[in-house]
C-alpha cells in the first residue's frame, strides 16, 4: 500500500456521516476528497466531505468537541480518496506554523511504512497490517490440510492510532513521535497454495471466544468435531454481502433452506441467543472460505471496511462447535424439566 | 435556584507538578466553576485559545441551586430554555429530591435518573404517586408499592419518569430504568393538571406490566448466565469483608451458596456449557426469575453494596423483569436433521460473487 494522502484544512463540524470544513491552510476553498458545496448558510466556502462511522466515533473520542466556533486547522488522512482519520492541530502546537504543521499521522507513517518496506503490507478500512517474516514459521493450522491457518501479524488500528488528549504536555510530545503498533492474529485462507485471503486482524487471545482447550486443539474442519455457521452468522453475511454486492450473491446462504429447517419466515424475529447457539447446514469452513472470497476480491476501501466490520462481528457469535450443539446436557438427563428448581427462601 | 446568562467570563487554569489539571471558569465575577481532568470541558484546553475557551462560555445559560451548578448550556447551544417562571412552577410543584449516599430511601439507594453531572447531593424531580399492587399468587411477597417519579430539568421541554418497585415484605426493591418503564412527556403549562393526567395513565400501566412479569417470572427460570452474574457479585472479596460479623454475613452465606451454579447444575449441564457465555445464557438454572429478581434487589437495597454493585444489581433486576418483554421468539430446532457433513470450501471460496 502507498503512505496516504494528507491535507491540512479548517474545521467547521463533524457528523457521523459528514466532516465539514471551510478552507485548506492557505484560505482556498477546500475541494478534494469529492468535497460538496454547501451553498446554504453563512459560511463562506462550506464544503461536506462523506466520512465512515468509525471515523466519527474516534474523533469524538478523540477530541469530545464536534461544533468549532472558531475552525481549528486539522488533517484528513484518506487512502484512496476515503478519509480514514481526522487530527487537530492542538493548541499548544500554536508555535508550529500552519503552513508546515504535519499530523502524527502524516509525520509517522511514511516512517512506519519505511520500517516494513520488504514486507507485503494491506489495508482495509480500519487497519493497516502486515506479517512478520519470522510469524510464517509460527503459523498454525486451522483446519485439515492447512488451508486455514492462523498466523501472528502486527498493525496498526486506524481507530487507535493517533493517541488521545491528554493534558500532561510532555507525554504528548513523546508520543506524538510515533504511531501504536499493536500485535495480534490473522486467518490466511489459500485454497491452492499460491493465492492466499487475509482477514482482518483478530485481537491477540481472541478467537471464536471459546476456551484455550478449544483455541489450542481445535480445527475447525476436523471429522470428529467440526465447527457449524450458526444464523447468527447467515444474517449478519446475508445484510452485508446483499447490501454491497445485491441479494444473489447470497444464494450459497441457502436461505429458503434456513427458513424451511427454522420454520420460520422472519429470521430476524428468533431470539439473538437461539440466533448465536443454533447451526445452520453450512459447514464453518465452507462459510469462512465463501467470506475470504469476496474480502480476497474487494478492492473498494469503503467495501473492505464494511466487510471487516461484519467479520469481527460473526467472529463472536458465528461459528460454533459440534460438541457444544451435542453436548448441552450430562448423559441422563432428558431436557430442562430434569434440572430442579431451589427454593430460595432463606436468601431473602 | 437561579438561572444565569454568562455575560462576563473568567478562565483560569490550575497546575499542579508543570501539568494543567483543572479548568476554572468565573461567571459574572460571582460563581467559580470548576472542572476537573478528564472532564469534557477540560479538552477545550487542547483546543484552544482561553479567549476562546472564554467564547465558548459566554452567553451560555447556568443553572444553581443552593449556590452550586447543576446543569449548564454553552453558548453554542440552541435548544430549549424554560423560563424562570416556569423553573419555579416545577420546583414547586415537583420539587427536588435529597440523594444522601449510604442512606436507604426508595426502591434501590441512590439511584434516581436525573442526577446532575456536577452535582450528586440531589435530584431534579421527586415523587408523584405512590400506588399498592397486589399479586395473590406470590403471597404476602407479591405486595407491592409502587411509587412514579417525575424528573425536570432546565434545558428540556420533557418531564421523564422513573418507576420504583418496592416489596413490602421485605422493602426490597428496584429503580425501573429498562425502555418499557422511562418516558418522556413534552410538557410546558399547567403542570399540575398535566402531571395527573400523566400519573393515572403511567401508574395504571406500569402497575399491569408489572404485575404481571412477576406473576411470569415466578413460573419461569432465570438463565444460568444471569445467576451466576449475581454470584460474582455476591462473592466478591470487599462484600465479604464489609459483612464479615454483622447479621446479613449468613444471609449472604446463603445467597453466595444458592447461586453457585456449577455446585447446583454441574450434574445436569456438560462443563463446556460454563464456559461459553452463549451456552450460559441459554441453558435454563435451578432458580426462578422472580427468586433471582428477589435476592438481587435484596443485596442491592440492605447489604452495604458500592454505588457499582448497586447499579448492577438494579440493572439484573431490570433485565430480570423487562427484557422478557423485548425478547425474541424462542423455538426449539432439531439440529440432527439439519447438520450435514458435506464439504468444499474450495468451491465456495471461488463462487463468491463479485
Amino acid at each position: 500500500m502507498n503512505s496516504g494522502e494528507f491535507k491540512t484544512v479548517r474545521l467547521v463540524k463533524i457528523t457521523s456521516q459528514y466532516v465539514y470544513v471551510t478552507s485548506d491552510v492557505r484560505g482556498h476553498v477546500f475541494t478534494g476528497f469529492n468535497a460538496e458545496p454547501i451553498l446554504k448558510g453563512s459560511v463562506e466556502g462550506l464544503v461536506r466531505i462523506k466520512i465512515d462511522h468509525s471515523v466519527y466515533k474516534t474523533f469524538v473520542s478523540n477530541y469530545k468537541v464536534t461544533v468549532f466556533r472558531t475552525p481549528p486547522i486539522c488533517c484528513l488522512t484518506a487512502y484512496d480518496g476515503v478519509i480514514i482519520d481526522i487530527e487537530l492541530k492542538l493548541n499548544y502546537f500554536l508555535i508550529e506554523d500552519d503552513n508546515t504543521w504535519a499530523g502524527q499521522f502524516q509525520q509517522n507513517l511514511p516512517k512506519v511504512m519505511d520500517a516494513i518496506k520488504n514486507q507485503q503490507s494491506y489495508i482495509n478500512g480500519l487497519q493497516i497490517f502486515w506479517i512478520p517474516k519470522e510469524s510464517w514459521a509460527d503459523a498454525r493450522p486451522m483446519s485439515q490440510g492447512d488451508a486455514f491457518q492462523m498466523v501472528d501479524a502486527e498493525y496498526i488500528g486506524l481507530s487507535r492510532a493517533t493517541h488521545s488528549l491528554r493534558v500532561k504536555r510532555e507525554d504528548d510530545e513523546k508520543k506524538r513521535s510515533f504511531l501504536k503498533v499493536s500485535k495480534g492474529q490473522v486467518i490466511v485462507y489459500s485454497p491452492d497454495g499460491q493465492v492466499k485471503s487475509f482477514s482482518p486482524v483478530i485481537s491477540s487471545g481472541f478467537f471464536f471466544a471459546v476456551s484455550e482447550e478449544e483455541r489450542n486443539g481445535y480445527l475447525i474442519n476436523s471429522k470428529h468435531n467440526p465447527a457449524y455457521t450458526t444464523l447468527e452468522f447467515v444474517l449478519n453475511a446475508a445484510q452485508t454481502i446483499g447490501q454491497l454486492y445485491g441479494h444473489a450473491a447470497n444464494d450459497f446462504l441457502n436461505i429458503p433452506r434456513i427458513i424451511q429447517d427454522f420454520g420460520q419466515v422472519n429470521l430476524t424475529k428468533i431470539d439473538p441467543i437461539i440466533r448465536a447457539t443454533s447451526p445452520v447446514h453450512l459447514m464453518g469452513v465452507d462459510a469462512l472460505a465463501w467470506l475470504m472470497g469476496f474480502m480476497y476480491r474487494e478492492t473498494q476501501l469503503d467495501s473492505q471496511r464494511e466487510l471487516v466490520k461484519m467479520f469481527r462481528k460473526i467472529m463472536r457469535t458465528g461459528l460454533i462447535y459440534k460438541n457444544k450443539i451435542e453436548g448441552f446436557y450430562q448423559r441422563d438427563v432428558r431436557g430442562i424439566d430434569d434440572v430442579p428448581l431451589v427454593s430460595c427462601h432463606n436468601c431473602t | 435556584m437561579q438561572l444565569i446568562t454568562a455575560n462576563q467570563v473568567e478562565i483560569q487554569y490550575g497546575t499542579a507538578n508543570n501539568t494543567v489539571d483543572s479548568l476554572e471558569v468565573v461567571i459574572n465575577d460571582e460563581h467559580h466553576l470548576k472542572f476537573a481532568q478528564n472532564s469534557k470541558e477540560i479538552r477545550l484546553i487542547q483546543l484552544y485559545s482561553k479567549g476562546e475557551i472564554a467564547e465558548y462560555f459566554n452567553q451560555g445559560k447556568y443553572f444553581f441551586m443552593g449556590g452550586e451548578l447543576v446543569d449548564y448550556r454553552s453558548s453554542q447551544y440552541k435548544g430549549y430554555v424554560q423560563s424562570e417562571e416556569n423553573l419555579s412552577a416545577l420546583s414547586d410543584i415537583i420539587g427536588t429530591t435529597p440523594q444522601q449516599q449510604g442512606v436507604y430511601t426508595q426502591g434501590v439507594k441512590g439511584l434516581y435518573q436525573g442526577s446532575s453531572r456536577f452535582n450528586r447531593t440531589f435530584a431534579l424531580g421527586g415523587q408523584w404517586h405512590s400506588v399498592g399492587l397486589d399479586i395473590p399468587k406470590l403471597g404476602l411477597g407479591g405486595q407491592l408499592n409502587n411509587t412514579l417519579s417525575f424528573f425536570w430539568s432546565p434545558f428540556s421541554a420533557n418531564i421523564k419518569t422513573s418507576f420504583d418497585v418496592e416489596r413490602l415484605v421485605c422493602h426490597n426493591g428496584m429503580v425501573a430504568t429498562s425502555p418499557f418503564a422511562v418516558y418522556e412527556a413534552p410538557m410546558i403549562s399547567d403542570w399540575k393538571n398535566n402531571l395527573n393526567i400523566l400519573s393515572v395513565q403511567l401508574t395504571d400501566k406500569f402497575n399491569g406490566i408489572i404485575g404481571d412479569r412477576l406473576s411470569q417470572m415466578s413460573e419461569s427460570r432465570a438463565s444460568v448466565y444471569d445467576v451466576d452474574k449475581v454470584h460474582q457479585i455476591v462473592t466478591q472479596k470487599d462484600m465479604r469483608r464489609r459483612l464479615k460479623n454483622t447479621v446479613d454475613s449468613g444471609q449472604l452465606g446463603n445467597i453466595q451458596n444458592v447461586t453457585h451454579v456449577r455446585q447446583h447444575l454441574g450434574q445436569y449441564y456438560q462443563p463446556a456449557v460454563f464456559a461459553d457465555k452463549r451456552q450460559m445464557k441459554r441453558a435454563g438454572s435451578h432458580i426462578t426469575q422472580y427468586d433471582l429478581f428477589n435476592i438481587a434487589t435484596e443485596v442491592a437495597s440492605h447489604m452495604s453494596c458500592n454505588a457499582d454493585d448497586v447499579q448492577q444489581l438494579n440493572s439484573m433486576a431490570n433485565h430480570l423483569t423487562f427484557d422478557e418483554l423485548g425478547k425474541g421468539e424462542q423455538i426449539d430446532v432439531n439440529t440432527s436433521s439439519i447438520l450435514s457433513s458435506e464439504s468444499d470450501h474450495r468451491r465456495a471460496f471461488f463462487s463468491s460473487y463479485h
